[in-house]
């Protein structure tokens, strides 16, 4: 059994986990979002300062230490590998200038070395659906004992990523606004989430959730464009709920990709109804409006808040998805931990 | 879980130094590192402009062995990269920084995703299984091939693509491809079984020498040819285990970098090695695996 033992996070509502569930009254007093100088494109900046949301590495090493420290885990004392998930890696040297030679997925060693981390290191990259990737790769290694597995997605503000986005026309000067019939585009956002995974006897110690399924899949159909049926997504989600043993009906949460684009919303919003019934919707939860979309880090936070409401009564299981340039497409399901301190 | 055999069906190469199915080493670097690949040739006249260097590189390699890649739902891609939006995020950058006439449009925009090779040769090839691009390090490759093994050893997958691509000039540039699968076939280049992999404890000599203690019989290690290696295994070279050391200069130069060490043990099998094969990343990872080399047909 995997289970999810400490969480941490740094996003545009702060560094508490509990601070995504109430976005009004934080957004009220700092201001939703900060306009890029890229052709006056929105950035979901928060409470994160400009050297905060650019620095990848400060944004993963606080969520990582977060998460250790709430799991009352020290790497000094026990092997602690890390996977670490993100769309860009650190663009920073990369963008301040243009000829010198740059590592940007060098990040996972950067945190390793900085933390004392002893277990191995690796870094998966693919694009907005990298952190659930991240899952599927923290299960296979503790399925070969590697006790216990930091989860880190990580996505720093780029200058490039920006540009990139606003040539595909993918976001909205107004605002992200998943699910709505405004919607009109995403809003990226910056942060680090991170989740201590393990599979060895937690004694009196807390347990979030499950990480119970976990199903990898791709459209194999256009190198941006989502396949409009979804038909990969849907096989994705069948197989995640089949891993965990669940059925359709056990699942009272949802935590979509909902980036606020006409056509993810519209695909996942179909699926959902579909497979789950129209009151599927009355229980999503939907952090791209409140965090902005924070790429390779989104699923990641999306499993973060998942696992507190998990824990925190309610729901029995929750079902994560998430979706990416490329075609990918990841469903993770996560669980109750029954008996769970 | 046991670890499965996995069989190499076919290897590619696409590099400056190096083009060849299943073989197909030169003796001498290619002298011109910036016009060394010729997209026309090898992708033909149209349904490339778009594609970053990396993808080009990658579709090239592919397609050399297209039909020993299958597609569909139990079929994976497992891609290691360093690099592969580098080239095109610097060109956003100048762009933004004042000279916007090379400002790309949205029809390059797959390449500022590190994982776009991956995306494209998965559409290509009908891939809608795991498609993952691994990135951090020279050992990128070698945690793609961890994951076919552990994939297939599950029973999700039972055929894949893993490799490196990277699009560093000068360094590393171009792709090298393995196309992987379970069922037996005369045409295998090679059965390999990963046998795991961690990151070396403590003092890090002291755990390789016992590592390489701990296998009976000959062992092939490769890493990169530091002089500190050299003095720890030389030792070793006279020890009940026999030994083979090797080091990059067995390869083109221009195959260095990220792309070293999947390069040398693609080599390594091509060249007929088998048996125990330690393979020390630059990230302190050792991969361990086991291999059996069939027949070749060299092309």
């Amino acid at each position: 059994m995997i289970r999810v033992t400490g969480i941490g996070v740094v996003s545009a509502l702060g560094r508490d986990v509990a601070d995504l569930g109430c976005k009004r009254a934080l957004m009220a007093a700092t201001g939703a979002f900060a306009y890029s100088e890229i052709g006056e494109t929105p950035f979901f900046q928060g409470t994160l300062e400009e050297d905060e949301v650019r620095d990848g590495f400060a944004l993963g090493l606080d969520a990582a230490w977060a998460a250790l420290d709430d799991a009352e885990i020290s790497p000094a004392e026990v092997p602690v590998s890390l996977v670490l998930a993100t769309g860009a890696g650190d663009t920073r040297a990369l963008e301040a200038d243009t000829e010198a030679p740059a590592r940007p997925y060098d990040l996972a060693r950067q945190m390793a070395d900085a933390m004392g981390l002893t277990g191995v290191v690796l870094t998966v990259a693919t694009a907005c659906s990298s952190s659930s990737y991240a899952a599927s790769l923290a299960r296979d290694l503790l399925a070969q004992g590697a006790g216990h597995v930091l989860l880190c997605g990580v996505e720093s503000k780029s200058d490039s990523s920006q540009y990139t986005f606003k040539s595909l026309m993918a976001l909205d000067p107004a605002g992200c606004f998943p699910f709505t019939e405004r919607r009109n585009g995403t809003v990226l956002g910056a942060g680090a989430a991170a989740l201590l995974l393990t599979d060895t006897p937690q004694g009196n110690k807390r347990t979030y959730a499950r990480l119970s399924g976990i199903s990898l899949t791709c459209d194999g159909y256009h190198d941006t464009a989502p396949e409009p049926e979804g038909r990969a997504v849907r096989r994705g989600v069948d197989q995640a709920l089949a891993q965990g043993g669940h059925q359709h009906a056990e699942i009272d949460l949802f935590v979509p990709h909902a980036t606020g684009t006409k056509l993810n919303d519209a695909i996942e919003a179909r699926l959902l109804d579909t497979l789950f019934g129209d009151d599927a919707r009355g229980r999503m939860v939907l952090l791209k409006g409140d965090i902005g979309h924070t790429c390779g880090a989104s699923s990641a936070f999306s499993m973060a808040v998942a696992a507190k409401a998990l824990h925190e009564g309610g729901a029995r299981a929750a079902l994560i998805g998430a979706s990416a340039f490329g075609g990918n497409n990841a469903a993770v399901v996560m669980s109750r931990a029954e008996g769970a301190i | 879980m046991t670890a499965p055999v996995l069989h190499i069906r076919a290897v590619s190469a696409m590099t400056p130094g190096w083009m060849g199915v299943n073989g197909g080493i030169p003796a001498a670097p290619v002298p011109d590192m910036g016009t060394w690949f010729d997209a026309t040739a090898h992708l033909g006249r149209k349904g490339h402009r778009y594609l970053s260097h990396p993808t080009k590189y990658a579709l090239a390699a592919a397609q050399r062995i297209g039909d020993a890649i299958r597609g569909g739902a139990d079929a994976a891609l497992y891609l290691g990269t360093g690099s592969a939006d580098t080239e095109h995020r610097r060109q956003i950058v100048r762009g933004l920084n004042g000279c916007p006439d090379v400002l790309p449009g949205a029809a390059s925009a797959p390449s500022a995703s590190v994982n776009g090779p991956a995306g494209t040769l998965a559409r290509i090839f009908g891939i809608t299984g795991p498609v993952m691009t691994l990135t951090g390090g020279d050992d990128s490759a070698l945690i793609c091939l961890w994951q076919a093994a552990t994939a297939m050893a599950r029973g999700d997958v039972g055929a894949c693509v893993i490799g490196q691509v990277e699009h560093v000039p000068g360094s590393a540039d171009g792709a090298v491809l393995w196309s992987l699968d379970l069922e037996h076939g005369d045409s295998a280049v090679a059965e390999i079984v990963f046998d795991g992999w961690s990151r070396l404890q403590g003092d890090a000599d002291t755990a390789l020498l016992r590592e390489i203690a701990a296998i009976a019989g000959e062992v092939t290690l490769i890493a990169a040819d530091t002089p500190q290696l050299r003095a720890l295994i030389r030792p070793l070279q006279h020890a009940r285990c026999a030994f083979e050391f090797m080091p990059a200069s067995t390869l083109s130069d221009v195959l260095i970098a990220d792309m070293h060490l999947f390069s040398l043990l693609t080599l390594a099998i091509l060249n007929g090695t088998g048996g125990s094969i330690l393979i020390l990343s630059g990230n302190g990872h050792l991969f361990k695996l086991s291999c059996k080399p069939r027949g070749l047909n060299n092309a």
